[in-house]
């Protein structure tokens, strides 16, 4: 297919990255270079020119292409992309809005075939759903939430330390489908040890939360008390979704003009104006007191400052949010809870909304190096009726869940794909075209 | 920089050139030749020798790029091992003794230069021939770009390996998908050929001798089967096909897909294009009236010799239609310029490239302008687009490190060699640009066949340099490369 890419930033590189393996992508950016860079790297069309310029996207193609993603940090930009592309009648347009005030732009076009995404929303979803998760680090639902995929953390001093998935028992709501070792993702067998600091990633239903947090020896938790660094769109939208499941908020925020509208539409919080990287605000605070502490700012180091200074001072639980891939490992190294990565999830969000070849949804797990593929057995699928065992799956991926009349089936090697039936697949970034291949898509 | 990187990406290509190898072999089959043995064993050597490197190192499927440094490592060892192993049947058949020769020869093919160290190529069977021949055929759109195009997989490393391949200082991808790109290059490529092996074959030319001629003129290489060259036929006809071809070959190929396409404005618009024909024409001008007024009582026969003459040189092809070394100095001394100038960039040919010395030329009538207006802003452009002041600058660099090499190869040689100077300068000249047959000692009538082994290891370095464009190659000998 025929992608047209605007902007080659966080998410836009991340895109190219995931659709120029299979697809034909031509990429605009104003930076020089990121063009060159992506032209250097990544098999796609790379042009240097401003994605707001009719003539650059005339130059692009864009008037054919079958996809327009719309993702640089202008929404203006996004926004006049957009509209060239309804014109000449482009089937999907995804385009990535900061001000969700633009959204009557496009509600004015009233094309079905636009598709909006929201990174503050999709951010603030996701924080609420690991708050109200609060052991797993990643809590991601598929299947119209009739599943989720949780990352859970092998801690010291529990009972599953140095044994073997098999001598966990049975079981029959969830499976373990990626264990992650010093970074190194790899598809778990039965005799595959689970050691300290490892992370599990489990599918099952969401009612097998707690035996899974049985087994995994978490203590019962309950979060009163959260600190909120950051006062921006996400703070506040956090702050919110929070205050809403009855705990307390503080929000600490350096801008003074910004508390103040912070303290305006978030009445129920204590607003402090101050820097969360100096141990005196977080004191004034009343860190000591706090057992949550989420940094929201869209600086990735003082993010990780603020909550390093909290564990420091005694917070059970930090989650930080960070833009820079790079740092995926080493904030799981220095001891932050939770990451939670905006270009991860905006890209997901994008890719799962794109349908590519009867593609349900696709997240992605450890800045990439694994993929759950969500997708539906078709009249014309190719594995419809042979059992999974017979197809020539590789050794890095695994049929995790299926979906049979909205009842969970964890599948086995006799299990036989039937019509309408929906599948998630865990795969590493390695198997991801033989998989593709396999199904079909 | 990874080595296991690069050894799999080798062995990948070895493994097909085995195959390729094979080829010439058909000739021997028609013919009845006895060189059949000599590309049965090279193939097999060549072809198992990949399939170890590339069994050496782990699976290929979780790389996913390739960095700066394994690209340039890929490409400069990509060349200098297909020149190492196609030299196999030279040497096996016998055709040369020296390894020294082979290697030589083999580089000369690959490299599209034509400068060749046999006395008399008359005397071998035809399929040693053929595979010389053949190598001029796969080294002219260029081995690394007929690998993506036949083999997507090796696509990883984005436009960096094409561009590093590629003649002139920018790549333009035609879609968005390299292999893709790779696929309507050679496209274009093969059917030029093709036209071309018809239109000889109809011109009387036998269809063996129009293959050879056609890989040789497409590919800018000018290896022939006939010690005269094109002059063995002695046929206006066949020099004035073989002078379009070349002139077509000259042409960035894009161009051509452009036409073919038929998206003429592209064509037209283009500046380069223009330069090269206007150079053509004044130059092809000045030697008629050169050779009218001094040798052929003809004007006619003045510009059927000057236009193949200069074509050749300036396409740096490399063929000969009539001994040039007995021209007048003028136009011997043009030749010489434009074996240094080469014709266009994305074009099968060698040397500088129109390209950069337009944008030299531009630039220097701009500082021109910048002593009577100081103040004023000028900015250079090209087909109407600006070019920026660091892609000017690193085109002045790259002639100016053309031309020092070029200086410092004549005095190499020079000190090396008893030859005289004009000898030196023009063997620099031919194999550095990738024309073959220079002047006196090396030119048309002769070959490299004298020159001492290290003469020829190094024009044959200077060969590989010209034709990667000096810096894939430059890079592995600057220390801080292998810096860990």
């Amino acid at each position: 297919m025929k992608i047209v890419i605007i902007g080659a930033g966080q998410v836009g590189s991340l895109l190219a990255r995931e659709l120029s393996i299979e697809h034909n992508i031509t990429i605009v950016e104003t930076d020089k270079e990121k063009s060159t860079w992506m032209r250097d790297n990544y098999d796609l069309l790379s042009i240097q020119g401003d994605g707001e310029d009719p003539k650059v996207l005339r130059q692009a193609e864009l008037q054919n292409a079958d996809i327009l993603l719309a993702v640089t940090g202008e929404d203006k930009t996004n926004i006049l992309s957009t509209l060239y592309a309804h014109s000449y009648g482009v089937k999907t347009i995804v385009l990535r809005m900061r001000n969700p005030e633009y959204m009557e732009y496009i509600n004015l076009l009233k094309n079905p075939n636009i598709s909006v995404v929201i990174p503050g929303e999709i951010i603030s979803t996701k924080l609420v759903n690991l708050i109200s998760a609060p052991f797993a680090w990643k809590a991601e639902t598929f299947a119209d939430e009739k599943v989720e995929l949780f990352k859970l953390k092998v801690e010291e001093n529990t009972d599953i330390v140095n044994k073997r998935l098999s001598e966990l028992g049975p079981a029959s709501s969830w499976i373990f489908v990626g264990v992650a070792k010093k970074g190194v993702i790899e598809i778990p067998k039965g005799d595959t040890m689970l050691e300290k600091g490892d992370y599990v990633y489990a599918l099952g239903d969401p009612g097998v939360m707690k035996k899974l947090k049985k087994l995994f020896g978490f203590r019962h938790e309950i979060i009163s008390s959260t600190i909120v660094v950051g006062g921006g769109r996400l703070g506040r939208k956090a702050a919110r979704a929070l205050i809403d499941k009855g705990v307390s908020v503080k929000i600490i925020e350096s801008d003074e003009s910004r508390a103040n509208i912070v303290a305006e539409e978030v009445p129920e919080a204590h607003v402090f104006l101050g820097d969360a990287t100096d141990l005196e605000t977080l004191r004034e605070v009343g860190i000591e007191y706090a057992d949550y502490l989420i940094a929201l700012t869209g600086d990735d180091e003082k993010n990780v400052f603020s909550a390093l200074l909290a564990k420091n001072a005694g917070v059970n639980r930090t989650t930080v949010l960070y833009t820079k891939p790079d740092y995926l490992d080493v904030l799981e190294a220095i001891g932050i809870d939770r990451a939670v990565s905006v270009r991860i999830a905006v890209a997901n969000e994008i890719l799962s909304l794109l349908h590519i070849g009867g593609i349900v949804h696709v997240t992605t797990v450890e800045e990439g190096r694994g993929e759950v593929i969500e997708f539906d057995i078709g009249p014309d699928s190719k594995i419809m009726g042979i059992p999974l065992r017979q197809l020539p799956f590789p050794d890095g991926a695994i049929v995790g869940v299926c979906i049979r009349n909205s009842k969970i089936v964890i599948p086995r090697g006799d299990f036989v794909p039937g019509l309408n039936d929906r599948l998630l697949v865990f795969t590493l970034s390695k198997s991801v075209k033989k998989v593709e291949e396999i199904l079909g898509l | 920089m990874s080595l296991k990187v690069s050894a799999y990406f080798l062995g990948n290509l070895l493994k097909y050139l085995g195959l390729v190898m094979l080829v010439p072999g058909i000739c021997s089959v028609i013919y009845q030749e006895d060189d059949l043995y000599v590309f049965l064993i090279s193939g097999v050597i060549t072809s198992v020798s990949g399939l170890i490197m590339e069994f050496s190192v782990k699976s290929w499927s979780d790389i996913r790029e390739v960095d700066r440094k394994t690209g340039f490592m890929i490409v400069a060892l990509t060349w200098i091992f297909a020149s190492i192993y196609g030299a196999l049947p030279y040497l096996l058949y016998g055709v040369f003794t020296n390894p020294a020769d082979a290697f030589f020869e083999s580089v000369s093919g690959f490299t599209t230069t034509g400068a060749s160290v046999m006395t008399d190529v008359e005397i071998f069977p035809h399929g040693i021939m053929f595979w010389r021949s053949l190598t001029h055929w796969l080294g002219g759109m260029g081995i690394i770009v007929l690998a993506i195009a036949v083999l997507p997989r090796l696509a990883v490393g984005g436009m960096q390996l094409m561009g590093l391949e590629s003649s002139g200082p920018t790549t333009e991808k035609l879609t968005p998908k390299i292999a893709e790109t790779a696929k309507k290059l050679w496209g274009v490529y093969l059917l030029l050929t093709v036209l071309l092996i018809i239109l000889l074959d109809i011109a009387g030319v036998p269809i063996y001798d129009a293959i050879i001629h056609a890989f040789g003129t497409i590919a800018t290489g000018g290896f022939s089967n006939h010690n005269l060259s094109i002059g063995y036929y002695n046929s206006p006809y066949v020099e004035g096909i073989i002078t379009l071809f070349m002139f077509l070959s000259g042409i960035n190929f894009t161009l051509h897909y452009f036409m073919l396409r038929g998206k003429i404005s592209n064509v037209y618009r283009n500046s380069e294009l223009r330069f090269y024909i206007i150079v053509n024409v004044v130059l092809i001008s000045v030697i008629t009236l050169d050779l009218w007024n001094n040798i052929y009582p003809t004007i006619g026969e003045s510009l059927r010799f000057s236009s193949f003459q200069l074509l050749t040189a300036y396409t740096t092809a490399g063929f000969s239609s009539v001994d040039f070394d007995t021209w007048p100095t003028l136009s011997k001394f043009i030749l010489v310029i434009v074996m240094l100038m080469g014709s266009c960039a994305g074009s099968t040919s060698g040397a500088i490239k129109s390209i950069r010395i337009l944008v030299l030329i531009k630039r220097g009538y701009r500082e021109i302008l910048k002593l009577i207006h100081p103040k004023r802003v000028i900015h250079l452009r090209l087909d109407g687009q600006v070019i920026d002041e660091s892609a000017a600058s690193s085109i002045s660099s790259f002639v100016f490190l053309y031309l020092a090499l070029f200086a410092l190869s004549s005095c190499i040689v020079l000190g090396v060699e008893h030859v005289s100077i004009v000898t030196a300068i023009s063997a620099c000249a031919a194999t550095f640009g990738g024309v073959g047959p220079g002047l006196e000692q090396v030119g048309p009538m002769q070959n490299y066949a004298f020159l001492t082994s290290f003469t020829k290891v190094y024009l044959s370095f200077l060969m590989i340099l010209g034709r990667l464009e000096l810096y894939a190659i430059l890079v592995l000998i600057t220390p801080s490369f292998w810096r860990k």
